[in-house]
């Protein structure tokens, strides 16, 4: 399909879905930026930081005093926190894309009870525009938020599994 | 004749009566002293009466015979004036009959045009109304005027009337495609003074001066006969629709912007008067809705303070952690000062100390967190409450009026479905806010837990040298 077709074609899927999808699809772009940079982070830039850390405790010469200690606990911690940015962040995003797709739901719902109010009829056609708008944006919050929960959930295990060979690597004694 | 008489008899009995009475009178005058004399009065009055009487008879009799005359001379009118009448009648049934024949005549001469003036008539009697419907009409009042003249007239179009009708339908057509701006008056605008108004061809019409509004072309329901005029839509549409419609009466001639066009003439537009705002939307849902506002309001007022304190914190510990002299404006330098006073004694000693300085620290870090949690968490519970309540509502109503209309359950559906659009609405800012002051509490939290010992470390290494 050529880029025109698939343009007109998501404004027309836009259009359908109503105002929340707008939403949902800002939402899951903004989750899939944090996915990424998280990726990016354990891919290119977790191996400089933690190299750090571990240059800096094989400098020292005591490695056993409680100053020792407390300095590989502020390491580590460091690390950590360079590891969990974010991550809180994305589970967020995660678990608001369906509530999203339940707002989108119930508006829908209320367009269809509009059209019924006005028409006092019950018109099939006449609500169908209501009907896509509660399911389409259902649907994609649904889509987006299993999208995210994958990756969320891993990249929750990469940053502790890290975090902890790290600790592994800063020997004590 | 009969009852005549009895008149004249009745009429001559009470003159009789006014006529004793005037003797009376007379009598009154004269009085009478014998009985002889009596006889004698009684004996004249009675003459008198019977002259009188026989009088009166002739002149009654001469009367009757005059009124018979009238009759006979009335009935000799009548007679001719009937015959007349008769005349005139055949005549005129030769009339029609002429007429009848004429018409045939006319109908046959006519041949297959017959047709054609009928549907001329009756298209132009159709186009009239489109016409004077069209809110092209706006612009040039009083345009369906010649076409209804002929739908009306008896007598047969000629040629010149004939073309009147497909050139207006034409001259429609042209309106249709046309974008224009002409004065016209709109009823409560301007002191019914004429305001610049566009047309998007015979589709939909917006005034410009003070705000984007769009304007109908319509009776008065009520007094259809006062005719067409322009009056404002009762409640606009949403934005964008007025945004589109001053992009378009700002575009300079020849370009192209995205306008609006209501393919209904007006109806579609018309619609959203019925369609409820914001206000009217959150007051369907009652109660609950204002409770879940209330909610809202208050934990996401008290959530941004909460995030703003928290964040200064965490600039402040950040700030603590690259300078070595404590300060006491940040629970990081606090920690180091309690490191301070006791940095002399034994280990277990500083550890505890340390713990105790900490242990001080978080709750202020996490106050507040548990209960923007809480609210985010009773937010959609709400509005779950609210579904119920409209729920309720509305199967009280089914029992107590049946199905028949679905107005009648409207207006519990709507308070259902409100309410969990404000819990929702309310759930996710609020979520938004905990996580983001949770991550900046738990952020300064880990800092002061796991590193305020390495960075107090640190700094005694440095002095030590």
């Amino acid at each position: 399909m050529d880029f025109q077709g698939a343009f007109s074609g998501l404004q027309e899927f836009l259009e359908r879905g109503g105002p929340i999808l707008t939403w949902i699809m800002a939402l899951t772009f903004v989750m899939w930026a944090f996915i990424l940079e998280r990726l990016a982070y354990f891919g290119l830039a977790h191996k400089g930081v933690a190299g750090r850390a571990i240059r800096e405790w094989g400098a020292r010469s005591d490695h056993s005093s409680w100053h020792a200690h407390a300095i590989r606990d502020q390491l580590i911690s460091e690390v950590r926190l360079k590891a969990d940015q974010n991550v809180e962040l994305i589970k967020t995003l995660v678990a608001l894309a369906p509530l999203f797709g339940l707002l989108g739901t119930v508006t829908g719902m209320v367009a269809v009870f509009d059209v019924m109010a006005i028409s006092g009829s019950s018109d099939a056609r006449g609500m169908s525009a209501g009907v896509a708008r509660a399911t389409i944006p259902t649907m994609a919050g649904m889509v987006s938020a299993l999208s995210g929960l994958i990756f969320s959930s891993q990249i929750e295990r990469m940053a502790k599994r890290r975090v902890h060979e790290l600790a592994d690597e800063l020997e004590v004694g | 004749m009969k009852t005549l008489f009895k008149i004249a008899a009745a009429v001559s009995l009470s003159a009789s009566l006014l006529a004793g009475t005037a003797m009376a009178q007379e009598s009154q005058r004269q009085p009478v002293t014998s009985i002889s004399q009596l006889l004698d009065r009684v004996r004249a009055d009675a003459r008198d009466a019977a002259a009188e009487n026989q009088r009166r008879l002739q002149e009654f009799r001469a009367n009757r015979d005059r009124q018979a005359a009238l009759v006979a001379q009335a009935r000799g009118q009548l007679n001719t004036l009937e015959a007349a009448g008769r005349a005139n009648q055949e005549r005129f049934e030769a009339n029609q009959e002429r007429i009848r024949e004429l018409d045939a005549e006319l109908r046959q001469a006519q041949g297959a045009f017959g047709e054609l003036f009928g549907a001329a008539r009756q298209k132009s009697g159709e186009f009239a109304s489109i016409i004077e419907a069209s809110i092209a009409s706006a612009q040039a009042p009083g345009r369906h005027q010649p076409l209804r003249e002929l739908s009306q007239s008896r007598t047969l179009p000629d040629r010149a009337e004939l073309d009147r009708i497909w050139q207006a339908m034409i001259s429609e057509m042209e309106l249709q495609g046309d974008v224009v701006t002409f004065n016209a008056r709109v009823s409560g605008v301007n002191d019914g003074q004429p305001v610049p108004v566009t047309r998007v061809g015979v589709f939909n019409a917006f005034i410009t001066q003070g705000g984007t509004r769009y304007v109908l072309w319509r009776t008065e329901e009520t007094n259809p006969a006062a005719g067409y005029r322009l009056v404002q839509l009762e409640r606009q549409p949403p934005g964008r629709l007025l945004d589109a419609a001053s992009n378009l009466a700002r575009a300079s001639e020849g370009e192209i912007v995205s306008g609006p066009i209501d393919p209904s003439r007006g109806q579609l537009l018309n619609i959203y008067k019925d369609v409820p705002n914001t206000v009217e939307r959150f007051n369907q849902g009652g109660i609950v809705a204002q409770i879940i506002l209330g909610l809202l309001i208050f934990s996401a007022a008290f959530g941004l303070f909460r995030l703003f304190a928290l964040f200064t914190t965490n600039s402040a510990i950040n700030g603590q952690k690259r300078r070595s002299t404590a300060s006491k404006g940040n629970p990081l330098g606090r920690i180091m000062l309690a490191y301070e006073e006791v940095k002399d004694r034994p280990i277990e000693t500083i550890e505890l100390k340390l713990d105790e300085a900490i242990l001080r620290e978080t709750p202020k870090l996490e106050f507040g967190l548990n209960f923007l949690k809480l609210a985010a968490a009773v937010a959609p519970l709400l509005g779950l409450l609210g579904t119920v309540t409209g729920m309720i509502r509305t199967f009280t109503q089914i029992t107590l009026f049946g199905t028949g209309d679905p107005r009648i359950m409207a207006g519990g559906i709507s308070e259902a479905l409100v309410t969990t659009v404000m819990g929702l609405i309310a759930a996710i800012p609020l979520l938004f806010i905990h996580s983001f002051a949770a991550s900046f509490a738990r952020g300064a939290q880990q800092t002061l837990e796991e590193q305020a010992a390495g960075i107090i470390a640190r700094h005694a290494e440095e002095r030590a040298g």
